[in-house]
């Protein structure tokens, strides 16, 4: 357990060597989220869209830009196709701990680290204009399950960016793989329109798809929106990629040892 | 300067070469902008047109505006790719390199800078102008007039975006790292432009007049193409705004240059 | 004639500052007063202990970067305030940087340098015939430049250095990572551009060998200053390295004793290893002839990275 958190402490400290910068960059991920609200509030003024209200619209797209630091933005594919390309991963599998798990308490630093320096000085930030439902999160159920929801939406996270980084063992470039992964968390995931919005075929296809985990799924949750199906799919898609990325990397264990590398 | 043309020609056709070196990517590059791009328009229509236009501006306005400052602002990203990643050239030195260069840093840099794939942004953002222009029966005014004034408002919006950018990438002789900087300075304000200013608080509205005046490459255009509510002087008041802020970046640029061959940082 | 002149040149740093974060605001004299002249010509190699202010003479030779104070003309043209002109007239190369267009046949980034520098189509043809010639070019001209070998980049940076025919040449590390038959290579060509052509060349180096093999004069830069100016041999003397003397003689020989000199007796060898600004080698043998016929005798010069490290140990 030691090493794991050490891991995870490591990788916290080197985000806080670019502290500054990425305070400067949270001006920017703030703009964003007033811009999305703004265009929201002029489309929906003074009328429900669908099943939210103008306020509740608003609400999902400040909690969802402060989810995004917490389940998608992480350091690109976890930085495997860059260990790869260089032999690196070599070395990183001969290590004594497993690479996987390793792997995975050091993004675990990151999220942390994002959490704390990204997120909530975004949710200050919507506090300060107004537009964060903050009365959503004084029942202490909501905070309980919420917390529960968002680290398994992290954890689809880190998987997933694990499985693209997986992925340059067989493919050259894993540019394609990020950008399809990036396409379908902003459409399939929820990040530009709730899924709650969308027709009843798609909302129900998407609801079972991993994407939701990471924005509609704990927004969701948050605002009380959150469908049943969503918390077993959450649940049993976190499950599922551990077992893919287990499999993976067994398999990519075996042709480093075959071909070195 | 006829000079500079010419090798500016023969380095971005060199640059375009090199891309068709990797022919799928190249191509799958240019489809992928263009679903990106045509899925977020669709979004913004769906809502549009539920509740029957945003803030006075009718669904296909919206789309008619969308499109013009897609257009200003791929005019940067089309030409002016290597600014928008400048940390590059000052983490590894390559801007030493650029320095031995028989040309000005601006050149050289620019030539560069044409970067192919994004060139869909242009192709599809003339498709949208001309679909909205279309639907909103613009045509039946006076054709080339329209013309005029759509190209004269893509203009302004072009050389308003490629001074953002080039002081956004000048800033880089201060600071280095400066990508942390894009949402603030590039992404946040290209994105805020495609949708009418009005919608926005007046501090953040107030910053696109005057800090990084986008309003003047997309906002104000449409408005005068679209009658809504401002005389045609306004496309020459962009226009000198546009102006202004390459002459203005690019000034900026030279106190940059001179500070970095000062400092070496 | 002189085709680089710097007078009494100084440059001083402010520690660079990070993004929002203060660094440490003291300055650093890289540079501090410094002048120095080079002939045309001339073969120059230029040393120096990292952070000298080696590679900032450099950059400020070649107009990259500009003097605190101090001035720095170079082929007639001011460093500082003709960059662009005098780029015309240098060839650079760095060895870790590639001038060259990484995707495309080599052949392309031709094209593209004959425009930047103006190189009109006939001299065009004629020089790179000659590069070509010299270099090997032709081999892997329509190669795109990332799959060429690591020598064979090098001789493609070269050429695109001299396209245009500068008159004057600053390498930087031109043989590193290059095996031995590609340095040789490396080596001779230069060698050739100096004498036959007569451009100036200055190298910086950490590869000795070069340094020995191809320059005539060396500046050893020191803590911004000029802590060296002169010949190899002129070097070897400043620094006092003993040289030595391989001598064999007919019979094994014993450990030698009461000699004004320091020996080493190994079966029927004896290295003598002695000071040549004290000493000159024919009285050494004199000495040693005492102790019997000898067969064959060897000089060997101390290497240039002994005499360096002695020689940044007396200047520090």
């Amino acid at each position: 357990m030691g090493t794991f958190f050490v891991l995870g402490r490591a990788s916290f400290r080197k985000n806080m060597v670019y502290f500054w910068a990425h305070m400067a960059n949270n001006v920017g991920s703030a703009l964003f989220g007033f811009i999305y609200i703004a265009l929201w509030r002029a489309a929906s003024h003074g009328h429900d869209v669908g099943s939210f209200s103008s306020q509740a619209l608003v609400a999902y797209i400040a909690v969802t830009q402060t989810v995004l630091w917490a389940t998608t933005f992480l350091p690109r594919d976890l930085g495997i196709s860059t260990a790869v390309r260089t032999g690196q991963i070599a070395i990183d599998f001969g290590r004594p701990v497993g690479y996987l798990p390793r792997t995975i308490a050091a993004a675990m630093g990151d999220v942390a680290y994002n959490i704390l320096f990204r997120s909530v000085p975004l949710v200050l930030a919507f506090l300060v204009a107004r537009v964060y439902p903050w009365r959503n999160f004084l029942s202490p159920a909501t905070d309980a399950t919420f917390v529960v929801a968002l680290a398994l939406g992290a954890m689809t996270g880190i998987l997933l960016q694990y499985l693209i980084g997986m992925s340059a063992f067989w493919t050259f470039d894993t540019r394609w793989a990020r950008r399809l992964y990036f396409a379908l968390t902003m459409f399939a995931g929820g990040q530009l329109l709730p899924i709650q919005l969308m027709p009843l075929a798609l909302r129900q296809t998407l609801t079972w798809l991993p994407f939701q985990n990471l924005v509609s799924f704990p927004v969701s949750v948050a605002l009380h929106h959150a469908y049943v199906a969503s918390w077993i799919s959450a649940l049993v898609w976190v499950l599922m990629l551990t077992g893919v990325a287990i499999a993976l990397t067994h398999k990519a264990m075996r042709r480093v040892e075959i071909q070195g590398g | 300067m006829g000079d500079w043309i010419g090798v500016y020609k023969s380095v971005a056709s060199a640059t375009l070469r090199a891309r068709l070196a990797y022919r799928w990517n190249f191509v799958l590059d240019l489809v992928f902008q263009i679903i990106m791009l045509i899925a977020e328009l669709l979004v913004v229509v769906l809502i549009a047109s539920a509740v029957h236009g945003i803030a006075g501006w009718s669904v296909y306005q919206i789309v008619f505006l969308f499109g013009l400052s897609s257009l200003s602002s791929g005019l940067y990203r089309v030409f002016a790719s290597e600014f928008h990643g400048f940390d590059k050239y000052l983490v590894n030195g390559e801007f030493d390199s650029v320095l031995t260069r028989p040309a000005p840093a601006l050149v050289v840099v620019s030539a560069r800078s044409v970067d192919y794939e994004q060139a869909g942004m242009l192709v599809q953002g003339l498709a949208i102008v001309g679909y909205a222009a279309w639907r909103l029966h613009l045509w039946q005014i006076d054709g080339p007039i329209l013309l005029a004034q759509i190209l004269s408002g893509w203009i302004s919006g072009g050389a308003i975006w490629l001074g953002i950018v080039i002081a956004f990438a000048t800033l880089g002789f201060w600071t280095t790292r400066i990508d942390d900087l894009a949402p603030v300075v590039l992404y946040g304000p290209e994105t805020a432009a495609n949708y009418p200013l009005s919608i926005y608080p007046r501090a953040i509205q107030a910053i696109f007049y005057g800090i990084l005046p986008v309003a003047f490459g997309g906002y104000i255009p449409a408005r005068v193409i679209l009658h809504k509510g401002l005389s045609p002087i306004w496309l020459l008041v962009s226009f000198g705004v546009g102006a202004a802020t390459l002459a203005g970046a690019v000034g900026f640029w030279q106190i940059g240059v001179r500070r970095y061959t000062s400092t070496g940082s | 004639m002189a085709i680089v002149s710097a007078n009494n040149v100084t440059k001083t740093f402010s520690r660079p500052t990070r993004l929002f974060r203060r660094g440490n605001e003291d300055s650093v004299t890289a540079i501090d007063r410094l002048t120095l002249t080079i002939d045309q010509g001339e073969f120059l190699g230029l040393l120096g202990p990292n952070g000298a202010g080696k590679s900032t003479l450099i950059k400020m030779l070649t107009g990259i970067l500009h003097p605190t104070s101090g001035d720095i003309q170079v082929a007639g043209w001011s460093a500082q305030h003709q960059r662009a002109r005098l780029a015309m007239d240098l060839g650079i190369v760095f060895g870790q940087r590639t001038q060259l267009w990484w995707d495309l046949p080599l052949h392309e980034s031709f094209t593209i340098l004959r425009r930047m520098y103006r190189v009109s189509e006939d001299a065009y043809r004629t020089r790179l015939a000659e590069l070509a010639a010299l270099l090997d070019l032709r081999e892997f001209w329509n190669v795109p430049v990332r799959q060429l070998s690591l020598g064979q980049r090098m001789r493609g940076e070269l050429a695109a250095a001299l396209l245009h025919a500068p008159t004057l040449l600053f390498l930087d590390e031109p043989t590193i990572g290059l095996d031995v038959e590609a340095k040789a290579a490396v080596r001779q060509f230069l060698r050739t551009l100096n004498q036959e052509k007569g451009t100036t060349i200055v190298l910086t180096a950490h590869d000795m060998n070069d340094v020995e093999e191809l320059c005539r004069r060396i500046v050893v830069i020191n803590h911004g200053r000029s802590a060296f100016d002169g010949t190899m041999e002129a070097l070897h003397q400043r620094v006092g390295m003993p040289s030595r003397l391989v001598v064999t003689f007919n019979h094994s020989v014993d450990q030698l004793t009461n000699l004004p000199f320091d020996c080493q007796a190994y079966g029927n060898q004896i290295t003598a290893s002695f000071n040549r600004a004290r000493q000159s080698p024919l009285a050494v043998i004199d000495g040693l002839r005492q102790w019997g016929e000898i067969i064959d005798i060897q000089m060997q010069e101390p290497p240039l990275d002994l005499v360096m490290r002695g020689l940044y140990q007396a200047v520090r």
